[in-house]
């Protein structure tokens, strides 16, 4: 059996899968999406929303590296995201009990009420 | 060509518009605000489009999903509903889920709607629920909490700064983003790992080696029992790995070139490369979510108090007859 010829440059570009210009625009969302984010963190008063916006950081932080990983071509980028779902899998678990907790305690989900905890 | 200050001034406008967004006020002025806020998004992604992506058909698609995130984002830290905010963040998710689509993730799409929007964005709504919404009264609207922002103006302008500097960052490095994703180089080398990782895996080849060649027996070994490969054309340009397909009975083995179609799907991939190239910090990631389930079990139990006679009765100590002032600890 012959060996296939080389494929050209355009041709191998041509018979990647489609819309390689997909990695530019979500570089930017996700940059976009990590500082409402963190606007989020920073001014919501609520705990539960507080995490949320963790949450959206977290989103943002894997879009960067698929998006990363694609342009590369490298899969390390997307088993990093499984890494990345543990953490904020864990977070949740681990932050939510902690608020159910504080809930007890105060009676509310406001951050204010544990404004002594910085003196 | 846009210049890159369109990008720094509609985040300007952006992030002036989230101010008004975020403090309450008269319903004209929010809404002129969010029209801003969507002009603002919507002239940043053009002008990212413009800069980052080579000239071809379909390459606004990506724009779709990156506005309804952004804008599902926005309303998630604009709304004083919690849940409603929560429900927005599930938008975001499945919005990511689409781009991770165009990038080529498709587990990671998947496993991100399931895990996400299926599974810890249903304990957010659990505990949003189980703290009380608002006042008893309806008529009374939100908590204060959850109606007033706190710093509006600071913590936009941190987040001006932010995605400036990034966006900027991006910006700058448009060139080896709009060359990398189309580099034949980086094809090629693509191409090459799969087939490593096809050569990692010698029972899937076998059997992609019998589906093609009915009656053969398998591929070929090297001396290292791995499946024996040549790959090809050129040291630096690997496009084709060529194996040596056996058949029983002392048949004529045929040679058979492997190339881009024959490298595994992306969640056989991605798999090889978790379970092969991480397997440490996999069994740590299990360690942490036993640990994190654990923690929050200790955590959010109820504590019930006790009293001496009963704490003494589950330490397996006789009842005390007379009272006793407490003396050991153990108590919380």
């Amino acid at each position: 059996m012959t060996a296939p010829a080389l494929a050209s440059a355009p041709e191998l570009a041509a018979s990647l899968p489609a819309l390689p210009s997909a990695v530019g625009v979500v570089l930017l969302v996700s940059a976009i999406l990590m500082a409402i984010g963190l606007i989020g963190f920073l001014v919501r008063r609520n705990m539960i929303l507080m995490f949320l916006s963790t949450e959206l950081m977290f989103q943002a932080a894997a879009l960067a590296f698929v998006a990363f990983g694609r342009m590369h071509l490298d899969l390390s980028g997307q088993v990093f995201v499984i890494f990345i779902l543990t953490v904020a899998a864990a977070e949740a678990a681990l932050a939510l009990a902690l608020v159910v907790l504080l809930y007890r305690r105060r009676e509310t989900l406001s951050a204010d009420a544990w404004a002594e905890l910085h003196e | 060509m846009i210049p890159v200050n369109t990008l720094y001034l509609a985040a300007v406008a952006g992030a002036v518009a989230l101010v008004f967004l975020l403090r309450p006020g008269r319903r004209t002025i929010r809404l002129a605000a969010a029209v801003v806020a969507i002009a603002a998004v919507g002239a940043m992604l053009a002008a990212g489009l413009e800069k980052l992506t080579p000239k071809e058909p379909g390459r606004a698609v990506p724009l779709v999903f990156g506005a309804i995130a952004i804008i599902a984002a926005v309303r998630m830290i604009t709304l004083s509903r919690p849940v409603l905010a929560a429900l927005h963040f599930v938008l975001v998710v499945v919005a990511s889920a689409g781009m991770f689509l165009l990038l080529q993730a498709e587990f990671m799409a998947f496993a991100l709607v399931i895990v996400y929007a299926g599974a810890i964005l249903i304990t957010y709504l659990f505990v949003l629920m189980l703290a009380r919404q608002s006042p008893d009264d309806a008529s009374e609207g939100p908590y204060d909490y959850d109606a007033l922002p706190r710093e509006p103006l600071a913590a936009c302008l941190v987040g001006l700064l932010m995605v400036a500097s990034t966006s900027g960052a991006i910006v700058a490095d448009a060139e080896s983003i709009r060359a990398a994703a189309t580099s034949p180089q980086v094809a090629a080398e693509s191409v090459r790992r799969g087939l490593l990782d096809l050569q990692a895996m010698p029972r899937l080849l076998d059997e992609m080696a019998e589906e093609r060649f009915p009656g053969s027996t398998g591929v070929a070994r090297d001396d290292r029992g791995r499946p024996k490969m040549l790959f090809g054309p050129t040291e630096e340009l690997v496009q084709t790995a060529t194996v040596t397909v056996e058949f029983p009975d002392g048949e004529t083995p045929v040679e058979w070139v492997l190339g881009a179609a024959e490298v595994p799907g992306n969640t056989r991939l991605v798999g090889m490369r978790l379970v092969a190239g991480f397997p440490v910090s996999l069994e740590l990631a299990g360690v942490i979510l036993l640990m994190a389930m654990y923690g929050a079990v200790v955590l959010a139990r109820r504590q019930v108090e006790l009293g001496e006679d009963e704490r003494r009765e589950a330490a397996g100590l006789r009842r005390l007859s007379v009272d006793e002032p407490e003396t050991s600890g153990g108590a919380r």
